[in-house]
């Protein structure tokens, strides 16, 4: 892969890879140890793409298989707490950042699929392709977390009147 | 849920511009060091916070799915294995989270339940099945996997409530189909209308 077409994958798709792994780390820093490591990944093995969503889904598989490969290792067993919100992004509006941690909040496999839905536009059919899981589990994941969301949206636009 | 304001919200979270320049000058220099962070995100502490209590009481959380599996009026209760859900007339279903999956990643397959991810690989290669068991608050899960890490087979049986429930899918499975004594081809295992009769959701 020549630099020139690495630099452009990394361009087209590096936010994409960083925001999957932080949707599941909710850390900026390992999140973007994932990112590289994803780029990494792809320069080393130069795999053949059919078309850039192809691309795009294999980038987003490395980068689940890196958070989860992570979340594993020794240095996350840890346990003492950390302040996620430091490194959140500063949003403009209150329902932005009300949104972002409200999804924050979810278990993290309701935040990917959360994301791969709303975001990134896949289908639920996709995104069981995608992380090699089965539909029902995707589609169960994605009716809780809308419903967890919606309750706790509900809840703190009320509160924030 | 505003798909644009969900849009709007996590376009502003982006990687730095200094994360995407190290790997573009590590590729240039043709290195393969890994990248170490010394900030204070690293130095501070790293939690392992896989799972927050969700300490979901009853409400009025209207969910509809994008498959059409069905259509939940309210939670009406719902702890980290099980999710009760009644519609208007007052059926009720049971979501079991006890459920095993098996990913496959990098070469190697993982029957993941809950939050435990347990690599089977080996398991499969040498003696072609794994098998997973617990129980807990009642409710029991029997997990098997048979075959072959390029083609398996897995069977979920859970035992709660005083019911079976079991449902098979396999590498070769695009839909997850699931049976409750009877078939129903979902997850929603048990409906009980208010009539006390018990009967099937597909």
């Amino acid at each position: 892969m020549r630099e020139e077409e690495f630099a452009k994958a990394l361009e087209l798709w590096g936010d994409t890879v960083f925001r999957v792994a932080y949707s599941y780390l909710k850390n900026r820093a390992d999140a973007e140890d994932v990112m590289q490591e994803t780029f990494l990944k792809l320069y080393r093995e130069q795999p053949a793409f059919e078309s850039g969503e192809h691309q795009r889904r294999w980038l987003i598989r490395v980068a689940v298989n890196e958070a989860k490969s992570l979340l594993r290792s020794a240095w996350f067993r840890r346990t003492v707490p950390l302040e996620e919100r430091l490194d959140a992004p500063v949003f403009d509006r209150p329902e932005q950042s009300e949104l972002f941690d409200q999804v924050m909040a979810l278990p993290k496999q309701y935040r990917l699929v959360i994301y791969l839905y709303y975001y990134e536009g896949y289908q639920a059919k996709e995104i069981g392709q995608l992380l090699r899981t089965n539909l029902s589990t995707v589609q169960t994941r994605l009716m809780r977390a809308r419903g967890l969301l919606q309750k706790s949206l509900k809840e703190a636009w009320s509160r924030d009147g | 849920m505003d798909k644009h304001l969900f849009q709007e919200t996590f376009s502003q979270l982006q990687a730095s511009e200094e994360a995407k320049q190290e790997v573009l000058t590590m590729v240039q220099e043709n290195r393969k060091q890994k990248r170490r962070l010394t900030g204070a995100a690293r130095a501070a502490s790293i939690a392992a916070a896989v799972m927050l209590a969700l300490g979901v009481t009853a409400g009025a959380a209207n969910a509809v799915t994008d498959g059409g599996l069905f259509t939940l009026l309210s939670t009406a209760w719902h702890d980290e294995v099980k999710t009760v859900y009644t519609d208007e007339a007052g059926n009720t279903y049971a979501v079991y989270d006890l459920q095993g999956d098996v990913e496959e990643r990098d070469g190697r397959l993982f029957l993941v339940v809950g939050e435990e991810e347990i690599d089977i690989t080996d398991a499969l290669e040498t003696e072609g099945s794994y098998r997973y068991e617990a129980e807990r608050d009642g409710i029991s899960v029997v997990i098997e996997v048979s075959g072959s890490p390029e083609e398996w087979t897995c069977v979920n049986i859970c035992v709660a409530d005083g019911m079976t429930y079991s449902s098979t899918v396999s590498s070769d499975d695009e839909l997850y189909a699931g049976e409750i004594d009877a078939p129903a081809g979902s997850e929603a295992l048990l409906v009980q209308p208010k009539d006390g009769r018990t009967t099937d959701k597909s």
